[in-house]
């Protein structure tokens, strides 16, 4: 994921970018799920860059001492397995054409360090917009995390915004 | 807890962009390097939106009674965050069955860069050495 954020656009498969791309084509499409371990060096790093103000994303006795059994993520780290998003068939995402124009999250439980979940994105809603001379891609993904016991542990629904036009197809 | 929230000026420089990039993963060159944001439109670097809403949850959560947790929180992001630029942190909470509000992140120049709203759960159980005097009584009786 984070070698190839070089060039420019997401593009299809075959080499086309967003011009090309057919919106009607893709809902419904879902990543393969993928299993992640909740990082407790991740944690704390992530706390500190979002300057998450509790203890208990930080520091493991202060994270215990307020019932957890260990540190606590931030409400954003979810963020961590899903962005950029995975290939999906068919769509494969590259860095700076793109941008993240809207996001929503449900929590229904508190993630810790240590936590194993099994995620999966699909996309929900890829539509063409034109305002004047700029047409953009809006393709909206949702993507929930599943503890192995079969509980729902978030939800995510992001839309993001590619610029037609912007850039061209890979060369 | 209702009204106004406590309002915060807050400034992502590089160094702060860089480490959310190393913590979250997200190695975007738009968010690293000028010119890999001018090749994409941009004028100079920007902040990752999930890094203006990551630090936004934060002002929410330092602002709400000690294990609240946030139950719901959408954003929009309506103008990207330069680095080094200054921005201010204002919102509303209201208090009713659960905490619900709504908080925006605007630039110096006025500009609104994020929108949200969030829905938060108190603490669920009076765990600390505070519990309300009836109980109290009632387990002296």
């Amino acid at each position: 994921m984070r070698g190839r954020a070089t060039n420019a656009m997401p593009v299809r498969a075959n080499g086309e970018g967003w011009a090309a791309l057919d919106v009607n084509n893709l809902v419904g499409r879902a990543s393969a799920p993928r299993t992640v371990t909740v990082d407790r060096d991740q944690v704390a790093r992530f706390a500190r860059a979002v300057r998450d103000p509790r203890p208990e994303c930080r520091d493991l006795d202060a994270a215990r001492r307020a019932g957890h059994p260990d540190l606590l993520a931030p409400p954003t780290f979810p963020t961590t397995f899903g962005f950029p998003p995975p290939d999906l068939p068919g769509l494969e995402w590259r860095a700076a054409a793109w941008v993240h124009a809207e996001q929503e999250y449900a929590f229904y439980v508190p993630l810790h360090a240590g936590d194993s979940l099994s995620i999966t994105t699909w996309v929900t809603s890829a539509r063409r917009r034109r305002a004047g001379d700029v047409e953009t891609v809006w393709i909206e993904l949702e993507e929930c995390g599943v503890s192995p016991a079969g509980a729902e542990a978030y939800r995510s629904r992001m839309r993001i915004v590619g610029r037609l036009g912007t850039a061209g197809p890979a060369s | 807890m209702s009204g106004p929230l406590r309002g915060e000026r807050i400034r992502l420089d590089r160094d702060d962009i860089a480490a959310y990039a190393a913590a979250s993963g997200d190695a975007n060159p738009i968010h690293l390097d000028d010119a890999a944001a001018r090749a994409a439109g941009l004028p100079t670097a920007i902040a990752h939106g999930m890094l203006t809403l990551g630090v936004s949850a934060s002002w929410l959560l330092g602002q709400l009674p000690p294990g609240t947790a946030l139950t719901q929180l959408k954003a929009r992001f309506s103008r990207p965050v330069p680095a080094g630029a200054a921005a201010e942190l204002t919102g509303t909470a209201e208090t009713a069955d659960a905490v619900t509000g709504a908080f925006q992140l605007v630039l110096e120049g006025g500009e609104t860069a994020l929108r949200g709203s969030f829905t938060a759960r108190p603490p669920v159980a009076p765990a600390g050495p505070n519990p309300p005097d009836e109980e109290a009584s009632r387990h002296d009786a």
